[in-house]
């Protein structure tokens, strides 16, 4: 007990008293604490794919096909006789990959669309109008359009996703922009003679942090959940690259005979979008004071 | 409130010529030769060129688009490749089942949300507010599609209570339609419940939190009277703003659950129209849904200054 008391006594004297008191803030975050430990569950399986899965994910078995779930196959297998629990745990690394590169791309886009838009006053109505053009599709409708025309590939899922939800994106870092811009900090700055990127990227945008990165964590579950349905349908990275769309598009055909082929890629979804939106619930509380009242 | 509706229906317009610039440039996305792809293997040149002429790809572009936004504007968008017929055509003879499908979902994610929001904001802290809001982002987080799926092996497999997919026309057999559309209806309306009990809910709080329900319940209102009349009125506008966005999610969510339930929708229309590369089939009905959920937007814009005279004096 005493040795904890010490301990924490010292990292407070080590840590910026500011940074610290964030950190506190993170750790006491009921929403963020569960929601990082499950995603961090989910990343940690993915990267250790090859390690735990106790099979092939394409290997075919044609004398274990359908097979119910028993001691070798924890999971059951599918119409191959692959072992569903190596395919899921495989599966998960494409939909992470996919769903990060999105994140990546979507963030990129929307953050450089947004804040030209927040910042150059006389493109703001045009660039506007288009995203809202673009968020005139229903999203996940959108990204079938688009990756049914580019074909089915993991690049082109994650570029039909891409277009999907960058304009959401660029939305909320304008909104941010088009507040802090007017702030006393910024005419101190432009006061002092610094020039237009350097207002731009150094004091509005690295300001505008916060709402863009909660954005970002919803918009990482949104990107599963929408691979899933690309992969499901056919537009996805296809067969045999094991996805969780694809699982279940391949276990749809024997609901009846093999219900755990199609049950469980559905549970590694919710899952890891579950911690996803937890995680964007803590950051949200933690990061944005002003939606925290809203939130109660 | 005229200027309003002129503005707002000035800027829906701006929006669809987006909309509809983009559906027309979606063929030119196609990597390689629309052609070649379309036609058989071993086709003749003559062939290829018969394709591209029939659509349109023949010509330069500037009389590709005003050909496109002519027929548009006569309501024509195009020959369907594989049902030999117009494209038109083959969307008005659907487009019942995917717009009831989405209207059914969204009734019952609208009663389910509210009275989920309401309660939770009542019983504000409670074990009953915890277990809601707990559920409600459970829900946010499951795949509709695959809940369509579970569905199907619960309630058609499992106990045999209803059919498995297929769709009966409600004037030929209400029941066989109830049943038909049930399960679907239930996975697409379910999935938005969440959002709508945490959008309500939230709402509430605001608004039971103000002075003005102080005053209500100080006069001795009956507290149900308070939470009904005087709270959930001024709670509604920002429910009725994210019902905009979720018509949205649930015309998305509807072409996804027309496949699972075999549902002969617009859906079900498009994703066909994908796996075969029927292009004009794929811009008509997402130009369509499109159309819909721009219109639907101007409708909830219309109502949400219908309720908050704050908007169309803003």
């Amino acid at each position: 007990m005493a040795d904890l008391a010490s301990a924490e006594r010292h990292e407070t004297e080590s840590l910026p008293p500011e940074r610290f008191a964030m950190l506190k803030r993170f750790m006491a975050n009921r929403s963020f604490v569960i929601g990082g430990a499950l995603f961090v569950l989910v990343v940690m399986v993915a990267l250790l794919a090859d390690v735990i899965a106790p099979f092939d994910p394409l290997r075919n078995n044609f004398r274990y096909r359908l097979g119910p779930p028993n001691a070798a196959h924890l999971l059951g297998t599918d119409s191959f006789g692959r072992d569903v629990l190596s395919r899921l745990l495989h599966g998960s690394r494409v939909s992470l990959v996919i769903g990060l590169l999105v994140v990546i791309l979507t963030g990129l886009f929307g953050t450089l669309i947004g804040a030209v838009s927040g910042y150059v006053r006389r493109l703001d109505n045009l660039i506007m109008r288009i995203m809202d053009g673009f968020m005139a599709f229903p999203p996940i409708l959108l990204a079938i359009a688009i990756g049914a025309v580019l074909g089915p590939s993991l690049l082109n899922a994650v570029i039909a996703l891409t277009v999907a939800y960058t304009p959401r994106t660029a939305r909320i870092v304008r909104a941010s922009v088009l507040v802090v811009r007017e702030s006393e900090y910024v005419e101190a700055a432009r006061a002092l003679g610094a020039g237009h990127i350097r207002i731009l990227f150094r004091h509005i945008l690295l300001n505008s942090l916060g709402p863009l990165l909660v954005q970002l964590t919803f918009i990482f579950a949104l990107a599963i959940l929408a691979e899933a349905v690309l992969s499901f349908i056919g537009v996805g990275p296809s067969p045999p690259t094991p996805t969780f769309g694809n699982i279940i598009a391949d276990g749809r055909n024997y609901i009846a005979e093999a219900p755990w082929i199609t049950i469980w890629p559905g549970i590694a979804i919710m899952v890891t979008v579950l911690g996803l939106n937890l995680l964007g619930d803590g950051l949200r509380d933690v990061l944005d004071p002003r939606l925290r009242a809203e939130a109660r | 409130m005229l200027r309003y509706l002129v503005n707002r229906i000035a800027s829906a317009c701006l929006v669809l010529l987006v909309v509809s610039l983009f559906t027309f440039a979606l063929i030119w996305l196609v990597p390689g030769d629309v052609a070649s792809q379309l036609a058989d293997p071993g086709a003749s040149v003559e062939e290829l060129q018969r394709i591209r002429a029939r659509l349109n790809l023949d010509q330069s572009w500037h009389v590709q688009l005003l050909s496109w936004y002519g027929n548009l504007l006569r309501g024509d968008l195009g020959q369907s490749f594989l049902l030999n017929r117009s494209v038109t055509e083959a969307i008005i003879e659907r487009i019942p089942v995917t717009l009831s499908l989405t209207l059914l979902a969204l009734v019952i994610a609208v009663v389910l949300g509210v009275s989920a929001g309401i309660i939770a904001a009542v019983r504000h802290g409670g074990w009953a507010d915890q277990s809601i809001m707990a559920l409600a982002l459970v829900g946010l987080s499951i795949p509709d599609f695959w809940l369509g799926l579970v569905g199907i092996y619960v309630f058609a497999v499992a106990l045999g209570w209803l059919p498995s997919g297929g769709f009966v026309p409600l004037l030929q057999d209400p029941v066989g339609w109830a049943r038909s559309m049930a399960l679907p209806a239930f996975t697409l309306g379910i999935t938005q419940v969440g959002l709508i009990a945490r959008i309500t809910r939230s709402s509430m709080l605001d608004v039971l939190g103000q002075d003005y329900v102080r005053t209500a319940r100080a006069k001795g209102v009956p507290a149900f009277q308070v939470v009904a009349k005087h709270a959930f009125a001024n709670a509604l506008i920002p429910v009725i703003t994210v019902t905009g966005v979720i018509i949205g999610v649930l015309l998305g969510g509807a072409v996804v659950i027309e496949q699972v339930f075999s549902l002969p929708g617009v859906g079900r229309l498009i994703i066909g129209a994908v796996l075969r590369r029927d292009y004009p089939v794929i811009q008509g009905g997402l130009l369509l849904l499109a159309f819909i959920y721009v219109f639907v937007n101007i409708v909830v814009d219309l109502l949400y200054a219908y309720v908050d005279p704050r908007v169309r004096y803003g």
